[in-house]
């Protein structure tokens, strides 16, 4: 759009644009307004797929203005992340990185800083691409999303939270309220790999997630999780390489095995962002190491 | 005023929403489209034409102000948002009298400056870095800076005129 | 020869303004928002202007309905190529502003809109209807070359029918004799390189304001690189138009040049026909999406090289043929041809050469100027291979090139004179940074990663290039009774600083105060003629007529002063805005007050100013492509050190030594921005830039896709200014601009084979490149599954 800075609304009106203070009041004018509003947490994706006529709606609902939904809980070693926390207060918050790396690292490299400074945790779940960093942390961590919606409020399992590109299990006026972060346990290793073409703002390639659970002997994997973006039409969990190492004591070897199921498994596509059979052979190499770096396995020098 | 992009024209009372916000200190009040980015308030409505459009998508920080003390791509930004909220420009760094903030004068000591198209951009987010972090570390320095796009200068000697800054600053 | 009146015993002595880096004389506008792009230009009653742009490659236009478009409120004009005057443009004027009858590429302009809101614009444009009848297109260039192709022009601008869709243009070059060389060759490397299309991507987009008053002068507010010349393509235009005006040409501050305005673009056209239609202003500027798919990019070229050399490891021979593919109009890519012919011809000694250079008319988009204008990919064509024929003799590469570099007082194979040549020197800087002798050949591993170091040098013009009837630029300067210095160039200011460049040559000459310097630029009803920002010209070509201006400035205030002062001449010179006198500091007067004396004179009253049109003693290439074409010339050598991530395929640059002949630094600081930008540009023209086509339809035409380098790309750059006054340049400085870019392909691929022993002939060095070449090292397939 020549000059316009901002968005040419093909809609005759124009576009309708809320700002409730509350989610209860979020939630009705979801429910008012019917299935042409959308919900937006910073807006920065919407906007742009507005611009470029991929997006229609005919009223956006702002939860930025909802103070109650941004804030970081922790309590012990478990997180509770208001839906309304943006990508940056995750970057900056000392106990993330120290707690859950994974989760850290996923969030700190999404877009660039002002990027980070306006969109929100829920904003990116719901928006639910292929590449959504945070959604690969957080499956690393069995997170789990809390809903309040008209009819009540939900508890769904991360992992059966998207269910295709841009579409989630989210009925029309049911709102991400929180996500639940549950104590993943002493013994705790996990990473998050971006992989991209150049250093600075970028969507991801390819994102690798993976973490390892030791159980008390220190050498058995109690749990393993693996999480790939871009490997699918959701970010998602790749629970038969997982299955590799659960319950066993963890080598090299599994680690490599789990590796080179999860990219025999991934569904990558060629596109012309990147080819299939490169995406599979980063999977195959990455995942080893971001364990390597998390220090779940001996550091191989590298 | 603006003109309607229906009807062609000029927008009175029909307009979506007045936003009263501050801008480099200034009350003002502006009406807005809901469709319009903050980017073209500024420009557009209250003549502050150092933010510049790069991109139109929050990819190249071109556009990048300080919204309640946070850089934010002002492009990708509702205008309608920005109601109550606390906006810097490039043009509200400089003190009353005109003297440069230390980021402006050692942007021009180190040869920081090139075309300068990105220059506004590039030095809001580098303020915002710096209020946040006052004595960044040049890893910290380029994180900040990873979403403002220079074509001209390679960045060397906008990271230099950045940490002479922040030592000006911190004095 | 006009000979400048510096002595050489002044070449190095330290000077005052010249050497020292001062900030850019407009950084303080630039940091604080104030500084005027065409963005921020606005006229009173302004209209917007939107291009509506075909949907086919190449189809015949059955018809257009702008009736829906006419109705959108606020809409002043519509236009069609078939509804305005034909205004022909481009190299081979096979252009038009608006397309009539054919489209023949994705970007082609079918139509324009002029309305009173740019969303008012954009509603009308997406509501021209246009009907097309498809034709077959051609996307590869050597397809374009069969026989039976479709005709992509079928009339050649002048109206002759084509026979196919080869360009007529005359690229072949030969000197020495090749069989003799190809005899005395002991061996020869032999290689295919091939580079596809890469982008400006100026920070600040394209765009002009266009207006007209009553008498039909036309001004037109501009980003372009050549107010002249764009003035002279404008007044034909108006011609064609049927409009009897001047035409004044204004430059806004640029946000980024890098050649993507060397030329005029139909966009410019277009403003101009609305802005006379409309008898209103009309501002048109692109959006990002506009900037990428339609100005035009890098010219890619698929090149054939063959070197040879004796047993020693002498160049015997070099043997270069390429294939471009020149899009569906002409611009300056398919001209880059006459400038790749200097490193081919000229790039270390080599007695023996013969070149030949194929356009191919397409249906893609067609390319035009680009920092290095050729020379990046002829230069990775050239040096990748002088590694693989030093490897055949078995010289270390370093010692090849050094064995082979040029030298100062030659002439080259192609009538180049050289004088000052600083090649050896950098090579030698390089080299020693590098560490080279205990490195190179000794890859270093640890884990997945090894490090390797290699080099590439290369060949510039350094003191501007013929390639136009005139090298010229004029300068005209004043001083006023206050001592205020007015300067007018012909040359812009693009980013490059060389507005402070021209205060600092002409405070340095005066000897007065950079602050009290004014430079005028970019304005053709006021500043004399030169031919364009580009080919590195502007420091060495506008310096030299500013500095030679202001040298007929100084001779009349010491003239004056002489006379008033009754002191011989000779006594007396020019420092910190005084007139001293050497004998006698009670003579010493400001220059100032000299001004007045000759100002206000009981007699004979006269003010400072003088003119200048500087023209390089230089020659035109002839037929043969022979002839010294620029005054001086000027090399560099860059080295890196890479590590490659052999299981990813990812190249990183960890360290990148960048060393220049620049003849003399006047700005040093300057000198290293244009440097440090150039490296990084030329690393992202390696390693991860590239515009990807689909049947002539460009996939990633933003920032997300189209991956120029960041902050956090940085490179670690150490640039090394080597400094051998040159007998032409202004104080003895070279051009600068371009050279920054030429040899980090080769350097970086060097690099890469002595990591891997792998070469990589095609950019960008993606990582799957690379792994898939890893891989094919290995005897693995790639698993396709």
């Amino acid at each position: 759009m020549e000059g316009t800075q901002g968005i040419h609304s093909p809609r005759a009106g124009g576009l309708e644009y809320y700002r409730p203070r509350s989610v209860e009041e979020a939630i009705r004018l979801l429910t008012d307004l019917g299935e042409e509003a959308m919900l937006v947490g910073g807006a920065t994706d919407v906007w742009v797929e507005m611009r470029s006529g991929k997006l229609t709606p005919k009223a956006l609902v702002s939860l930025r203005g909802v103070g109650d939904l941004r804030y970081l809980e922790p309590e012990g070693s478990a997180l509770t992340i208001g839906a309304g926390t943006r990508h940056a207060d995750v970057e900056d918050s000392e106990w993330v990185a120290g707690n859950l790396p994974a989760l850290h690292q996923a969030c700190s490299g999404v877009g660039s800083r002002q990027i980070r400074n306006v969109a929100t945790v829920g904003g990116n779940l719901c928006n639910a691409a292929p590449c959504a960093d945070s959604a690969v942390g957080l499956l690393l961590y069995d997170a789990v999303a809390v809903t309040q919606g008209p009819a009540g409020s939900r508890e769904i399992p991360l992992k059966d939270f998207f269910v295709a590109p841009g579409l989630t299990v989210l009925e029309h006026g049911e709102i991400l309220a929180r996500v639940e972060v549950p104590d993943s346990g002493p013994r705790t290793y996990a990473g998050y790999w971006k992989h991209t073409r150049r250093r600075g703002i970028e969507l991801p390639m390819l994102g690798v997630g993976a973490r390892i659970t030791f159980s008390e002997d220190g050498e058995t994997v109690e749990k393993s999780r693996i999480a790939l973006g871009v490997a699918g039409p959701t970010p998602r969990r790749m629970e038969e390489a997982e299955a590799v190492m659960e319950g066993f004591p963890l080598t090299e070897e599994r680690v490599l095995e789990a590796a080179r199921m999860a990219a025999y498994q991934a569904e990558v596509r060629d596109s012309f962002r990147g080819k299939a059979w490169y995406r599979r052979e980063m999977i195959r190499v990455l995942i080893p190491r971001v364990l390597r770096h998390a220090g779940a396995l001996e550091e191989v020098a590298e | 005023m603006r003109v309607d992009s229906e009807t062609g024209s000029v927008m009175g009372a029909s307009v979506d929403q007045v936003v009263s916000f501050l801008v480099n200190g200034d009350p003002v009040r502006v009406a807005v489209r809901t469709d319009w980015s903050l980017l073209r308030i500024l420009r557009d409505d209250l003549d502050l034409m150092g933010s510049k459009e790069g991109c139109g998508g929050g990819d190249c920080g071109a556009c990048t102000v300080l919204v309640d003390g946070v850089a934010v791509n002002s492009c990708v930004f509702p205008a309608v948002e920005v109601d109550g909220a606390e906006v810097v420009t490039i043009e509200g760094l400089e003190a009353a009298d005109g003297t440069l903030h230390p980021l402006q004068k050692a942007f021009a000591e180190y040869g920081a400056v090139q075309c300068g198209f990105c220059t506004p951009g590039m030095i809001m987010a580098a303020k915002g870095l710096l209020d946040r972090v006052p004595e960044p570390s040049e890893g910290q320095i380029k994180r900040a800076l990873a979403g403002n796009l220079c074509r001209c200068t390679g960045y060397n000697q906008i990271i230099e005129a950045v940490k002479a800054a922040a030592g000006a600053m911190s004095r | 020869m006009s000979k400048s009146t510096m002595d050489t015993s002044q070449k190095l002595t330290p000077l005052v303004e010249v050497g020292r880096s001062r900030p850019k004389t407009d950084a303080g506008e630039k940091t604080s928002g104030r500084t005027q792009y065409i963005h921020d230009f606005s006229m009173p009653r302004m209209l917007y202007g939107k291009i509506k742009y075909s949907d086919r490659a190449n189809a015949r236009i059955v018809s257009i309905d702008t009736s829906e478009a006419s109705a959108v409120p606020g809409v002043k004009a519509v236009i069609t190529g078939g509804d305005v005057p034909e205004i022909r443009f481009g190299f081979l004027k096979d252009n038009l502003a608006l397309k009539k009858d054919r489209v023949r590429q994705y970007r082609d302009e079918v139509a324009a809109v002029a309305a009173t809101s740019p969303e008012a614009a954009a509603a009308a444009a997406a509501k021209i209807k246009v009907e097309y009848e498809d034709l077959p297109p051609l996307f590869d260039p050597e397809e374009a070359m069969a026989e039976d192709a479709p005709l992509v022009h079928e009339t050649d601008p002048r109206g002759k029918e084509a026979k196919d869709n080869r360009l007529r243009l005359p690229w072949k070059f030969e000197a020495g004799d090749m069989k003799e060389g190809e005899k005395g060759s002991a061996y020869v490397a032999e290689g295919e390189y091939e580079a596809g299309w890469v982008t400006h991507c100026c920070m600040g987009t394209s765009g002009c304001v266009a207006t007209f008053d009553p008498s039909d002068n036309l001004t037109i507010y501009s980003n372009t690189q050549i107010p002249s010349l764009a003035k002279s393509d404008f007044q034909e235009a108006l011609k064609a138009m049927g409009v009897d005006g001047a035409v004044r040409v204004v430059n806004m501050a640029i946000g980024g040049g890098f050649g993507s305005k060397l030329d005029t673009y139909a966009y410019e056209y277009i403003a101009i026909l609305l802005a006379h239609r409309t008898r209103r202003p009309v501002k048109l500027i692109f959006d990002r999406e506009e900037e990428f798919e339609a100005t035009s990019p890098r010219q890619p070229v698929k090149i054939k090289v063959r070197q040879g050399c004796d047993q020693e490891g002498n160049l015997t021979f070099r043997d270069i043929s390429m294939l471009l593919d020149n899009g569906a109009y002409t611009s300056w890519g398919a001209t880059t041809p006459t400038v790749m012919m200097m490193p081919v011809s000229s790039l270390y000694r080599v007695p023996n050469i013969r070149f030949q250079a194929t356009c191919v008319y397409t249906n893609n988009t067609y390319a035009q100027a680009m920092r290095g204008y050729g020379t990046p990919q002829v230069t990775f064509a050239i040096e990748s291979n002088l590694d693989e024929l030093a490897e055949q003799v078995g010289l270390d590469p370093y010692e090849m090139r050094m064995k082979n570099a040029n030298v100062p007082n030659e002439t080259t194979p192609q009538g180049f004179q050289v004088t000052t040549c600083g090649h050896k020197r950098c090579l030698e800087e390089v080299a020693e940074r590098l560490d080279w002798s205990s490195r190179r050949g000794r890859p270093q591993k640890r884990g997945a990663k090894v490090r390797g170091v290699g080099m590439a040098s290369l060949l510039h013009v350094g003191g501007g290039a013929k390639i136009y009837k005139s090298d010229g630029c004029g300068t005209l300067i004043k001083m006023d009774d206050q001592g205020w210095v007015d300067v007018y160039s012909g040359s812009m200011e693009i980013g490059q600083g060389l507005e402070t460049i021209l205060k600092q040559i002409v405070a340095e000459t005066l000897g007065c105060r950079v602050e009290a310097v004014n430079v005028i630029l970019g304005d053709t009803d006021v500043c004399p003629w030169d031919v364009g920002v580009h080919a590195s010209r502007s420091t060495f070509v506008a310096g030299n007529s500013a500095l030679r201006a202001a040298e007929l400035v100084r001779d009349q205030i010491l003239d004056t002063a002489a006379s008033t002062l009754s002191v011989p001449r000779d006594d007396l010179s020019l420092r910190e805005d005084t007139v001293v006198c050497k004998n006698d500091s009670d003579k010493n007067t400001p220059i100032d007050k000299v001004a007045r004396r000759a100002h206000f004179a009981s007699a004979g009253n006269t003010m400072f100013m003088a003119a200048n049109f500087y023209e390089p003693d230089t020659e035109l290439l002839g037929e043969d492509f022979k002839g010294n074409f620029s005054r001086t010339y000027a090399w560099g050598c860059h080295g890196v050190e890479v590590e490659v991530d052999t299981e990813t395929g990812k190249v990183d640059i960890i360290r990148y030594i960048a060393a220049h002949d620049v003849g003399r630094a006047i700005n040093p600081m300057l000198l290293k921005g244009q440097i440090y930008g150039a490296a990084l540009m030329g690393v992202g023209y390696a390693l991860t830039e590239e515009m990807i086509y689909q049947e002539g339809r460009l996939l990633n035409p933003n920032f997300r896709d189209y991956k120029i380098l960041t902050a956090m790309d940085t490179l670690p750059v150490e640039p090394v200014i080597i400094e051998d006054p040159d007998t032409d340049g202004p104080y003895g400085a070279k051009g600068i601009g371009e050279p920054g870019l030429v040899p980090t392909a080769p350097a970086i691929a060097n690099a890469v084979y002595d990591a891997l022993g792998i070469r990589l002939n095609r950019v960008p060095m993606k990582p799957e490149q690379v792994l898939e070449a890893i891989f094919r090292n290995q005897g693995r397939e790639i698993e396709e599954r």
